[in-house]
């Protein structure tokens, strides 16, 4: 999950970054799912882009997403993960599945469905975004706060 | 002053529920036998990326929408709790960044068991009556912990409640409010330790009966009541024993308890179980009704609150509703999930 939710968010990642810093950086779209909006021709993007891509304009404001969409497709994991030696400890429990959200407003999303089991999930079911804890460094780390989506 | 009472409010209970049976099974206990002892039949249990800050912000998401009231609008945020997820760094702010509330915003984390909820409240209710701020929200939030095989186990649950607070487009008035507190050792954790240690038997006359009803009757003083001129009554539950017992030793009924009473479907939520009561009555009551709400806290005090309905709450109900949190889409664990989904 690590792998794919932090492809998702590529573009607010930068290597090298400490947790600390880059936990704080990546607030609105963790929290918040705020993404942008082209002033040119109303194009959204999830995560934040520094340019349209669909019209190349840098003239970007804000846009915080709903948080409702549907399943567009999805996978469940079994694989076990938080092997020794990982930076960040991530809090959940194999198996799990990771989705990829249409969200309502038109693009999509890559994120963990929390709280449902693999015989629950289907293709087109609608699902929204929840606040939930996505890693901890071990007992005395910094916990990180993030969307997932739960079927709604 | 300002009048001021509830613009909004908000409940979330998590899906997962274990049976007291399950629970028993795993210890070989006798199930009935503690099911009799608590009168709680399962509780609800967090998923295991749930801790208090997350539910506290789905409680609070609910109530603001159930508000109409914008993020920018709210001048406070106190959450009370005895599980912050830190004990250093407050939950107040991961959880006023996530409702996008105002950077000058008041805000801290409370504890006093499972009245920081309650205690929240009356911060923000005073804010609001001396004209500091507009509106603020009160939480209480816990995911409750519980030494293996105690019987405090087959009780401490989790569950988050929040309620807008602000003078204008109320649902409900809030007359009046009090407390009661004495140093009483019936419940206590120590820094550091992540099971909480009571006093057995010594948590009821003294402790759990004493301040809720002192407080209860210093309630109906203050508004000139008696039991009778509620509709609604709702008292801390950390089983299902102690709130229907005291309030038959204060003149009340099952029928102005019953709304309010959720402990032996989804356990002891500590700081948001006399709050997720009040959400359900919200969800239930016809305007113009009187509500009396009496929490209680270890160590030990009460707070108590007095409430009339508006023509307005008909309108203002968010969803999911209580009931519909405990009856839709429940899932129940077997013991060795549960304990991965609460293990800290
Ligand atoms: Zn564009």
């Amino acid at each position: 999950m690590l792998a794919a939710q932090e492809q998702q968010r590529s573009s607010t990642f930068s290597e090298g970054e400490k947790v600390p810093a880059r936990t704080w950086r990546n607030m609105p779209s963790f929290y918040n799912l705020t993404g942008s909006r082209c002033n040119g021709c109303s194009h959204l993007e999830f995560p934040k882009a520094a340019a349209c891509r669909k019209c190349g304009s840098q003239d970007l404001s804000e846009h915080s997403f709903s948080g409702t969409g549907k399943i567009e497709t999805y996978t469940i994991i079994r694989q076990p993960f938080n092997e020794e030696g990982m930076a960040e400890q991530l809090v959940c429990s194999s198996p799990y599945a990771i989705a990829i959200v249409r969200l309502d407003e038109g693009p999509m999303i890559t994120a963990q469905l929390a709280d449902c089991e693999a015989g629950e999930i289907a293709i087109g079911k609608p699902v929204k975004a929840v606040l939930r804890k996505i890693s901890e460094g071990g007992d005395d780390g910094l916990i990180r706060y993030g969307y997932k989506f739960v079927l709604a | 002053m300002e009048k001021a009472g509830i613009a909004g409010y908000g409940a979330y209970i998590p899906r997962f529920r274990i049976k007291v049976e399950e629970i028993a099974r795993a210890w070989g206990r006798d199930a009935e036998a503690l099911k009799k002892s608590l009168c709680v039949n399962e509780k609800a249990v967090p998923g295991i990326d749930e801790d208090t800050a997350t539910m506290a912000v789905e409680a609070g998401r609910k109530a603001l929408a159930a508000a109409g009231m914008p993020g920018e609008s709210i001048g406070a945020l106190f959450i009370g709790s005895e599980s912050h997820p830190y004990a250093v760094k407050p939950t107040a702010t991961v959880v006023a960044e996530s409702l996008r509330l105002s950077r000058g915003l008041f805000s801290a984390d409370l504890e006093f068991a499972c009245k920081a909820g309650t205690s929240a409240m009356q911060i923000v209710y005073s804010m609001v009556r001396s004209g500091m701020i507009k509106a603020g929200v009160a939480i209480g939030s816990d995911v409750a912990q519980a030494n293996p095989n105690d019987a405090l186990e087959c009780t401490a649950s989790a569950g988050s409640a929040a309620l807008v607070l602000g003078s204008e487009n109320l649902l409900a008035e809030l007359d009046a409010t009090c407390s009661f507190a004495t140093d009483t050792p019936d419940f206590w954790r120590r820094q550091e330790q992540p099971y909480p240690k009571h006093g057995g038997q010594f948590t009821g006359k003294p402790a759990y009966y004493r301040h809720v009803s002192e407080c209860t009757q210093r309630m109906l003083q203050l508004t000139d009541s008696g039991p009778q001129d509620f509709d609604h009554v709702i008292f801390h539950q950390p089983n299902g024993k102690f709130p229907v017992e005291a309030a038959k030793m204060l003149g009340f009924t099952e029928k102005q308890l019953e709304k309010g009473l959720l402990v032996r479907q989804i356990g002891n939520c500590y700081s948001a179980s006399s709050l997720i009561g009040l959400c359900s009555v919200l969800d239930q009551a016809g305007p113009g009704e009187r509500i009396l709400m009496v929490s209680y806290g270890s160590g030990a005090g009460a707070d108590g609150f007095a409430f009339r309905t508006t023509s307005l709450l008909a309108g203002k109900r968010p969803v999911p509703s209580v009931s519909q949190m405990m009856s839709d889409n429940l899932q129940y664990l077997k013991y060795e999930k549960y304990i991965m989904n609460t293990r800290r």
